[in-house]
C-alpha cells in the first residue's frame, strides 16, 4: 500500500508546528517549524537521533502537549486550538502505541481493564459487551483471551507491545501514532510486531505515524520517511528514494552510519563519518542546524535558514546546497 | 508448521498462568520468607489486641492501688508472686495490667494520630501535586512552614493551651505529621502523572477525574500504606516520650510513658518498675517497622513478582 | 592473527541464585581469542553473553551467582593465569592491565567527581607506577589517540562536560590506558546514535590496527558485529549456538536460530512485505539445560532436540553449529530451507 495509489488525500495535515519548552537558562526549541501531510491508508517514518525532537512531534500532534505554535488538522479541525474537553471527543479517531509498554500501562489494572479502558471512556457499552470486544481484540493481536486477568508484568515485552496495540485498537482509530513500538524490543520478536502491525494496517485500514531511530526498521515499514535533526524535518520523500538517494548532507551520513548485517559490504562500504555530537536542542545553531556538522557547510549555511521546499514532486529537502531539480549535492568527503 | 511445534515444558515459561492458587501461595511464601515480617506482624497483632480486649485479658484493675504488695519484683524474682507477674509499682498497681491497658493509648495515638496525618496530608499533597502551579507553590510554604517549627516545642504550646488529653494528642500528632505525608502523596502524584500510564491514560481520552481516582490514587495506597506504619511506629514511640515528660494523658491513665515516669525515680532499686514499659514500647515499635518494611513489598506487584 | 590464543574459555558454567530457584545463565560456554583478533558475540537479551563476560571479569558478585565450573586460561604477562579461580586481589592486577573494559553506560562507569584525566592516570599509577607527572601526560596522550580534540584542556574536565560519544571515548582511554592486550566491550554502542557509533567503530578498528589488541565485542546488532568482527559467536540461551568467521557466518549460517536472526533483520530476509519472524519467547533457564534451548521456537525440532541437548559440532575448519538438523539433507529434500515464517507467540 504506497501512497501513490490513493488520491493524496491527508488525514493530518501538520503546519509550521513547533514545541518549546522553558528550561533554567533558556529556551529549548524541541519542535521548530515543522511540515508535514500523513496520507490515508500511509506509513510515515519519523527518523531521527536522540534529542531530535520526533517524539516530542508525535506527542504534540496528538495533543498530548499543547503546541507552541502551528497547527494539527485531523478531520477538518485544528487540534492545537481545541479544548481538553474537545480533544478527548477526538481520542477515539487518533491513538498512540509507546515505546515503554511496561511503564504505559498501570501495574494494578489486568490487561482485560487496560485493554476496555477506552472502551469504558467512550462507548456506552454493556458489561458483556465489553466483554467480547476485549476477547475479540485479544485474538486480533495474538493473545489468548483466557489471560485477560493477567497483570502486565506477568507477560514479555513482546507480549505486552501486542496489549498496548489493542488498547490503542479498540475504539476502531483512524490514524495511529507509533512511538518507538519496537525499539525496545529483541530483533525477533521486533518482528513479530511489526508483522502483526502492518497486518492490522491493511486489515483496518490504518494510518500510521511511526516514529524510530531503527533506520531499517523504519525502511521496512513506511511508504514516506522524514527526517529530523535538532526540531526541524530536513528532509522527507518516498522510502526508497530517500534510502537510494539521500539529498540532504545529513540524510547521507545517517545513512552511511547505518552498520549493514553483512560484513562484505559493511567493509567495502564508504562512510560519510560526521565530527562530534548532535549539539544541545537549547543550543540550536544559527542558520542551518546542521552546519556545525555538516562536511558542505558555506557560509550562508550561518546566517541563512534552508527553506524547506519541495525540490521534486513528493520529495522536501531544507538544505541551500541542493539545487531545486533535486539533483544531488556535491559529493563529499569519504572516509573509509 | 504452528502445529507441529514442539511443546517442551519449563523452556519458554515466561507467561506460565499465575492462578489464584498460585498467586495465594507466591504470598505465602513471601511471608515464610521474610520472617521477621512476619514477627512483625505478630508482635502487632498482640499489641492491638490486648489494646482492644484489655479489660477482659488484663489480670486486674490498672488502678487498683494495693500498698501491701508495692513495689514486688517479678513473679521469678526471689520475693516475687505468681499474682503479680512483672511486679508491682510504687503504689501496688500491677504492671502487667497497667502494661496492657497502656496498650490502648499507644494504639489509640498511633491510629488516629496517623489518620488525622494522613488525611489532612493526603489532601494537600493532592492538591499540591495535581494543580501544580501557584497552588503547589503556595501548600509547599504551608508545609516547609509546619516542618520548620521544632515538634516539640509546638507540642508544649499546644498542650500548654488545651491542656493534656488524649484528644490533645491526637490532634497534635496529626497536624505535625501531616505535611510527611503530604510530601509522598505530592511526590507519588506528580511521579505517576509524568509516569507512561497516566499519558497513556490520557491518549485515550480518560478525563483528568477519571486518571486521578483511577490511576493515581490506587498507587497512591502502597506508598502511604507503609508511610502509615513506619510513622504509628514513630508517634507510638513519641506519644510515650511525651507521657514521660508529662505532655501527654493525664498521670492517672496507665500509659507506657507515664510508667516510665513512675519507674524513673526508682530505676537504681526498682528497676522492673522501668524495664518492662520500656520493652513494651521498644517491641511495639519494632515489629511496626518489621511489619512496614514487609508490606511494602507485599504492596507493589512488580516486587511481589521478583522476589 | 596467528599463533596461540590468548584467552581460552572452556566449559564455563555460571549459575544465579533468584528468589524462586536457580538461573542457569550460561551452560557450558567454550570459545578463543587470538592476538589482534575481534570477537564478535551476539545475542539477544537473556542469552548470557553479558553474563559470560562479567564471569570472565570476575564482576558476578557472590552474592548473586556463582561460577559452577569451566576453565578461561589468559596469557598474561606474568604468566598464564585462569581467569575463574583467581582472588579479587588478583583480579586488581588483570583488570585494567591485561584485560581492559568498556560497558554500555559510561556515565555509570566513570566516577562523576573525578576529572577523566584523573581517572586514567590512576589506571597508569596503579599498573605501571607511572610518576603523577607522567601519568598527566600520557592521560592526555590516551585522549588525543581516541580523538578527543584539545587533549591538554580536556583532561581537566569532568565527565558530565563530556557528550555521550565523547565519554564512551573516554571509556576507551581509561580501558586502553595501561596497554591490556584484550578489550572486553559490552555493547559500547548501543546507548548511542548511528552517526557516533560509526565514529567509536572506526576509532577501534583505528586502534586494533595500530597494535595486536584483541577485541572481544558483545552487540544485539548483528550489523555492528558484521562492520567489526572477525570472528562470531551468536548465544542463546547461555549457550554458544553457532560459531564462524564472519563472513562464513553471515554467508552461510547454519544453525536454525541464527538463520532466524539474520531473517528477521529488515532488509535481509526473503523480500516481501513481511519480516521472518522466530515464534516464542527465549528460555526463561529456570531448568538446568538438557535439550536444544531452541527446540521450541524452533521450525525444524525432531525428537531428539527436546531429549538431548546438541553439541557444538564442527562443519568446517572455522565454522561450528549446535544442532542435530541436517541443512544440507534438508536442501536436497526441500529445494530451499525455509526459516519459521509463521506469526505467533
Amino acid at each position: 500500500m504506497t501512497a501513490g495509489e490513493h488520491a493524496d488525500t491527508a488525514v493530518v495535515r501538520v503546519r509550521d508546528l513547533r514545541k518549546h519548552f522553558r528550561v533554567s537558562g533558556g529556551t529549548v526549541r524541541a519542535v521548530d517549524g515543522v511540515s508535514f501531510d500523513i496520507l490515508r491508508g500511509e506509513t510515515l517514518g519519523l527518523v531521527g537521533e536522540s534529542g531530535c525532537g520526533k517524539s516530542t512531534t508525535g506527542r504534540t500532534l496528538l495533543g498530548l502537549t499543547p503546541a507552541t505554535a502551528g497547527s494539527v488538522e485531523f478531520r477538518g479541525r485544528d487540534l492545537t486550538g481545541l479544548s481538553r474537553r474537545q480533544l478527548r471527543a477526538m481520542r477515539p479517531h487518533m491513538q498512540m502505541i509507546f515505546q515503554d509498554s511496561a511503564a504505559s500501562f498501570n501495574p494494578r489494572h489486568t490487561i482485560g481493564s487496560i485493554i476496555a479502558e477506552p472502551m469504558a471512556i467512550h462507548l456506552d457499552l454493556d458489561r458483556s459487551a465489553i466483554h467480547d470486544r476485549v476477547a475479540e481484540l485479544m485474538e486480533l493481536v495474538g493473545l489468548k483471551r483466557e489471560w485477560r486477568k493477567r497483570f502486565p508484568h506477568e507477560f514479555s515485552g513482546g507480549q505486552r507491545q501486542r496489549i498496548n496495540i489493542a488498547r490503542a485498537l479498540s475504539l476502531n482509530p483512524e490514524f495511529v501514532v507509533g512511538d518507538e513500538p519496537v525499539s525496545a524490543l529483541d530483533v525477533s520478536i521486533q518482528a513479530q510486531v511489526v508483522n502483526l502491525m502492518s497486518d492490522l494496517q491493511d486489515e483496518l485500514g490504518l494510518t500510521y505515524l511511526m516514529i524510530a531511530h531503527d533506520l531499517s526498521m523504519v525502511r521496512h515499514i513506511s511508504d514516506r520517511v522524514a527526517v529530523m535533526y535538532l526540531g526541524k524535518v530536513v528532509e522527507l520523500a518516498a522510502t526508497e528514494t530517500l534510502f537510494e538517494d539521500p539529498q540532504h548532507p545529513y540524510t547521507q551520513a545517517l545513512l552511511s552510519a547505518v552498520p549493514l548485517p553483512n560484513p562484505k559490504q559493511e567493509r567495502a562500504r564508504q562512510r560519510i563519518l560526521l565530527e562530534g555530537d548532535v549539539p544541545s536542542p537549547r543550543e540550536a545553531p544559527s542558520g542551518c542546524v546542521f552546519r556545525t556538522r555538516c562536511p558542505l557547510a558555506e557560509a550562508r549555511c550561518a546566517t541563512e535558514e534552508p527553506p524547506y521546499r519541495e525540490v521534486s514532486p513528493g520529495r522536501f529537502v531544507a538544505c541551500h546546497l541542493v539545487d531545486g531539480a533535486g539533483s544531488n549535492v556535491v559529493p563529499v568527503e569519504i572516509t573509509g | 508448521m504452528a502445529d507441529e511445534q514442539i511443546v517442551i515444558e519449563g523452556l519458554s515459561d515466561v507467561y506460565v498462568a499465575p492462578t489464584l492458587g498460585v498467586r495465594l501461595r507466591r504470598l505465602g511464601r513471601l511471608l515464610w520468607r521474610d520472617k521477621t515480617g512476619m514477627i512483625g506482624l505478630l508482635i502487632f497483632l498482640t499489641v492491638v489486641f490486648a489494646a482492644v480486649f484489655a479489660d477482659l485479658i488484663a489480670p486486674v484493675d490498672p488502678n487498683l492501688q494495693d500498698l501491701r504488695s508495692a513495689k514486688l519484683p517479678e513473679a521469678w524474682a526471689d520475693s516475687g508472686s505468681w499474682s503479680h507477674v512483672l511486679g508491682t509499682d510504687d503504689l501496688g498497681r500491677d504492671i502487667l495490667s497497667r502494661i496492657i491497658h497502656g496498650a490502648r493509648v499507644s494504639i489509640t495515638v498511633g491510629f488516629f494520630g496517623v489518620l488525622v496525618a494522613m488525611s489532612i496530608g493526603m489532601l494537600l499533597g493532592m492538591l499540591a501535586g495535581y494543580f501544580r502551579g501557584w497552588v503547589d507553590s503556595a501548600l509547599s510554604a504551608v508545609i516547609n512552614l509546619i516542618l520548620s517549627v521544632p515538634y516539640l516545642v509546638f507540642v508544649i504550646v499546644i498542650a500548654a493551651i488545651f491542656g493534656r488529653s488524649l484528644f490533645n494528642v491526637v490532634l497534635i500528632f496529626g497536624i505535625t505529621d501531616a505535611p510527611i505525608f503530604a510530601r509522598l502523596t505530592r511526590g507519588e502524584v506528580l511521579r505517576i502523572r509524568e509516569s507512561g500510564y497516566a499519558e497513556a491514560a490520557e491518549s485515550i481520552g480518560a478525563s483528568q477525574p477519571r486518571i486521578l481516582f483511577r490511576h493515581v490514587l490506587p498507587n497512591l495506597v502502597g506508598p502511604l500504606v507503609t508511610l502509615a506504619t513506619f510513622e504509628m511506629s514513630a508517634m507510638i514511640f513519641y506519644e510515650s516520650g511525651l507521657s514521660f515528660l508529662g505532655l501527654s494523658v493525664p498521670p492517672s491513665v496507665p500509659s507506657w510513658g507515664n510508667m516510665l515516669t513512675f519507674g524513673r525515680q526508682y530505676l537504681t532499686v526498682y528497676p522492673w518498675m522501668s524495664i518492662y514499659p520500656g520493652i513494651a514500647i521498644a517491641l511495639t515499635a519494632l515489629s511496626m517497622n518489621l511489619f512496614g518494611d514487609w508490606l511494602r513489598d507485599v504492596l507493589d506487584p512488580r516486587v511481589r513478582r521478583s522476589r | 592473527m596467528t599463533g596461540e590464543a590468548l584467552l581460552t574459555v572452556d566449559g564455563l558454567v555460571t549459575k544465579f541464585d533468584a528468589a524462586d530457584g536457580v538461573v542457569h545463565a550460561i551452560n557450558g560456554v567454550s570459545f578463543d581469542i587470538r592476538p589482534g583478533e575481534t570477537l564478535g558475540v551476539v545475542g539477544e537479551s537473556g542469552s548470557g553473553k553479558s553474563v559470560t563476560m562479567m564471569s570472565l571479569l570476575g564482576l558476578i558478585p557472590s552474592s548473586v551467582g556463582r561460577i559452577a565450573a569451566g576453565t578461561a586460561r589468559y596469557r598474561a604477562t606474568s604468566g598464564e593465569v585462569d581467569l575463574l579461580k583467581l582472588s579479587e586481589r588478583q583480579f586488581g592486577r588483570i583488570r585494567g592491565r591485561e584485560i581492559g573494559m568498556v560497558f554500555q553506560d559510561p556515565i555509570s562507569s566513570l566516577n562523576p567527581v573525578m576529572t577523566v584525566g584523573r581517572q586514567i592516570a590512576e589506571s597508569l599509577q596503579r599498573h605501571l607506577g607511572l610518576g603523577r607527572r607522567e601519568s598527566r601526560s600520557r592521560a592526555i596522550e590516551m585522549l588525543a589517540r581516541v580523538g578527543i580534540a584539545d587533549p591538554s584542556h580536556r583532561v581537566d574536565d569532568y565527565p558530565h562536560e563530556f557528550s555521550g560519544g565523547m565519554r564512551q571515548r573516554v571509556m576507551i582511554a581509561i580501558a586502553l590506558a595501561a596497554g591490556p592486550r584484550l578489550m572486553i566491550a559490552d555493547e559500547p554502542t548501543t546507548a548511542l546514535d548511528v552517526t557516533v557509533q560509526a565514529q567509536i567503530m572506526a576509532l577501534v578498528r583505528e586502534l586494533q590496527a595500530e597494535s595486536e589488541l584483541a577485541v572481544i565485542w558483545v552487540s544485539h546488532d548483528l550489523g555492528v558485529v558484521a562492520g567489526l568482527a572477525d570472528r562470531v559467536l551468536v548465544m542463546y540461551g547461555g549457550t554458544i549456538v553457532e560459531s564462524a568467521g564472519v563472513d562464513d557466518l553471515f554467508e552461510n549460517p547454519q544453525h536454525p536460530y541464527t538463520r532466524g536472526l539474520l531473517a528477521s533483520i529488515p532488509g535481509t530476509g526473503l523480500a516481501g512485505s513481511r519480516l521472518a519472524s522466530i515464534p516464542g519467547t527465549p528460555p526463561s533457564l529456570q531448568h538446568e539445560l538438557k535439550l536444544c534451548p531452541f527446540a521450541d521456537r524452533c521450525s525444524h525440532a525432531i525428537d531428539r532436540c527436546a531429549r538431548e541437548r546438541p553439541g557444538l559440532t564442527p562443519i568446517s575448519a572455522d565454522h561450528s553449529s549446535a544442532c542435530f538438523w541436517d541443512i544440507d539433507a534438508s536442501r536436497q529434500r526441500d529445494g530451499v530451507a525455509v526459516i519459521a515464517q509463521r506469526e505467533g507467540m
